[in-house]
């Protein structure tokens, strides 16, 4: 345990340099005796604290620490007691390479975890939460030889695209255009399927034109992808079947046979095919073990919609799941619309996955970027972090209704009995609702505010 | 010049062949009475071992891999019909000589076509090609009775197909519990 303990400190030492570029260093001070609080301190690209994140903190696991000695580490800190951070709570990110993350992932980490931050900022303490949240990091330096440490179920996948250029993807019903709006989703895509496993290759097609063109062989180069983007032209009408058949074919040639094989397909235009052809072609990908993604948006006429529901009827249950996601036309980007969606969940090691935007995402812009979302952050600038506070969030509610619903439970007993339960169970609604209340006043009153958030 | 070194290659390979190294599977195997021939698994590149239409949850593995294999438990099953398509390349030329399917009696495969060194083989043209070899199984293969093939016709042997045509039954769904694979290198 104590080598273990050293090699986290060193690992985090040592590769403080390198790996900062990709990271952002956790800080919380002490107030009072008991309570804690976290603030989160970006080093890149400039130094700066989110307000109203308050109860948010990341942890940092670097790439080259290795799964064991977190592992480890976690696990002694969620048995050993904690006096002075009881009862405070803390959603918390942990960043770590993919690696770590299936180990730690397999521990089932949901209650508290506590970690020694060392340096670059002295003074650190340890931080307590409620819940740790598992979010993949930016493209983490990469752990010796690819391919060495890369447990099973990081998904090893080559993955072809297809993107609809008919002229039904110049409609401006996405934000900014249907066809802008898919570029931006395959972008997000390629990121995740990369990092999910880094000999994972993906290729790009388009269905629309004269005829189905593959634009990018299987490739693992971001360049490559984003030009065969470019030189798409929108033209002519989608050809569904044909492109799912090259990208077939594309797909059995595959360099490396132990890739898993998937299609994801983007639709807004009608489909002509029908039904009939349309399951046949199902069964046929079905039975070459080809998993396919159908994202359907734009024309979401019952037709359209009962065709591609038919499609993934029957090829449902095949390798690694294919999914289908309908999306409709909103004010959200399509690409945030993927995000929710189980096409990138995998097998559900990683929840958020890495915006490509994200590195030139503006950090000034806050709240304004999604619909509804109102954590006081961008979530176009941090993805991740947003998915995390949603989650957070959702959690959190769901809590407050049991509780609630368990007080009025007890409420419906005798008085004395309500008390004596009420007391105890209360606590930690208390606790919530003041964690949140205190979130509340954080966005009015910036950084310095909400001193008194340990409430217990 | 040239001479002299053709002289001491053949002196070399003479040295050799008076103090034998013995690699025990190349070099004894001729002389081991067939029922004791190699299994192949050993020299199978798993990386690029490629099953179609199987089920994800029961996978090629569940039959090639040993420990797995021996395990009835555990089978290869077929997903979307009954066939199914296996390409097993090897990390040496190898030479087949037989081969143990085992099924259950009902799901078991009946109809094996054997392919050698053919490449980028799918269903669409399974029947493009002639089978090097087909067996229909028997009960008693099924059970793990092993299956002599034309022996002539696996001797260079870089990569194998298998395609399981039907089984049985006739039911949707083949199910496999072990393949051996036995020759020579």
């Amino acid at each position: 345990m104590t080598t273990g303990e050293q090699q986290v400190n060193e690992s985090e030492m040592g590769t403080a340099q390198e790996v900062e570029a990709n990271t952002a260093w956790l800080s919380f001070t002490e107030e009072g005796n008991k309570a804690i609080r976290c603030e989160w301190l970006h080093l890149q690209p400039i130094e700066k604290s989110v307000a109203g994140v308050r109860t948010c903190c990341r942890l940092i696991v670097s790439p080259s620490t290795g799964a064991a000695p977190i592992r480890n580490r976690l696990q002694t800190d969620l048995a050993g007691e904690d006096a002075e951070t009881k009862g405070d709570s803390c959603c918390c990110v942990l960043l770590a390479a993919p690696v770590c993350l299936a180990a730690l992932s397999a521990q089932r980490l949901a209650c508290r975890c506590s970690w020694h931050g060392s340096s670059p900022l002295r003074g650190y303490k340890r931080v307590s939460c409620r819940q740790v949240i598992f979010a993949s990091a930016h493209p983490p330096p990469r752990p010796g030889p690819p391919g060495r440490h890369i447990p099973p179920s990081m998904v090893l996948e080559a993955t072809i695209i297809i993107v609809d250029n008919s002229e039904h993807s110049r409609n401006g019903d996405y934000v900014p255009s249907r066809f802008e709006a898919q570029i931006d989703a395959v972008n997000l895509i390629f990121s995740a399927k990369t990092q999910a496993n880094p000999e994972s290759s993906v290729g790009l097609m388009s269905m629309g034109g004269a005829q189905p063109e593959v634009l990018t062989t299987l490739t693992t180069d971001h360049g490559k992808v984003i030009d065969g983007l470019h030189r798409t032209k929108i033209k002519g009408r989608s050809n569904f079947s044909v492109a799912l058949n090259v990208a077939g074919l594309a797909l059995k040639h595959r360099q490396n046979k132990s890739q898993h094989q998937r299609i994801i397909v983007f639709t807004c235009s009608p489909i002509a095919e029908n039904e009939k052809d349309f399951v046949k072609l199902a069964k046929r990908m079905k039975k070459n073990t080809i998993a396919v993604d159908i994202v359907a948006f734009g024309d979401l006429d019952s037709d359209t919609t009962k065709k591609v529901g038919a499609f993934h009827d029957a090829i449902k249950g095949s390798a690694d799941g294919s999914h289908l996601a309908i999306i409709q036309p909103g004010p959200n980007l399509l690409s945030d619309s993927i995000v929710a969606t189980d096409i990138l969940a995998g097998d559900g090691a990683h929840y958020g996955n890495q915006d490509s935007s994200g590195g030139g995402g503006d950090h000034g812009g806050s709240g304004g970027g999604g619909g509804g979302f109102d954590f006081g952050i961008d979530p176009q600038a941090d993805p991740e972090l947003a998915l995390a506070l949603r989650m957070s969030m959702e959690e959190e509610e769901k809590r407050r209704q049991r509780e609630e619903e368990a007080k009025a439970k007890a409420e419906s007993k005798t008085s004395l009995e309500a008390v004596a339960e009420d007391g105890e169970g209360s606590s930690a609604a208390a606790d919530g609702a003041a964690s949140k209340d205190d979130n509340n006043k954080d966005k009015k009153d910036g950084p310095g505010a909400g001193d008194s958030m340990d409430t217990s | 010049m040239g001479k002299l070194w053709n002289l001491r290659i053949v002196f070399l390979r003479l040295q050799y062949s008076v103090f034998p190294i013995p690699k025990f599977p190349s070099f004894f195997l001729g002389l081991l009475p067939i029922h004791m021939r190699v299994d192949l698994m050993d020299f199978i590149d798993w990386s690029g071992v490629e099953c179609l239409n199987q089920s994800t949850s029961h996978s090629l593995p569940n039959a090639l891999k040993q420990g797995y294999r021996e395990d009835d438990g555990l089978n290869l099953e077929s997903d979307a019909d009954e066939q199914l398509l296996m390409y097993i390349p090897f990390m040496q030329v190898i030479k087949l000589h037989s081969i143990v399917v085992k099924g259950p009696e009902e799901e078991g495969p009946k109809t094996v076509k054997l392919y050698s060194n053919k490449e980028h083989m799918g269903f669409g043209n399974v029947n493009d090609y002639p089978p090097s070899d087909t067996a229909v199984l028997s009960p008693d293969n099924l059970k793990g009775k092993p299956v002599v093939l034309k022996y002539v016709k696996f001797q260079n042997v870089r990569s194998l197909t298998i395609f399981i045509e039907d089984n049985q039954s006739g039911s949707d769904i083949t199910k496999v519990q072990k393949i051996a694979l036995f020759g020579t290198t």
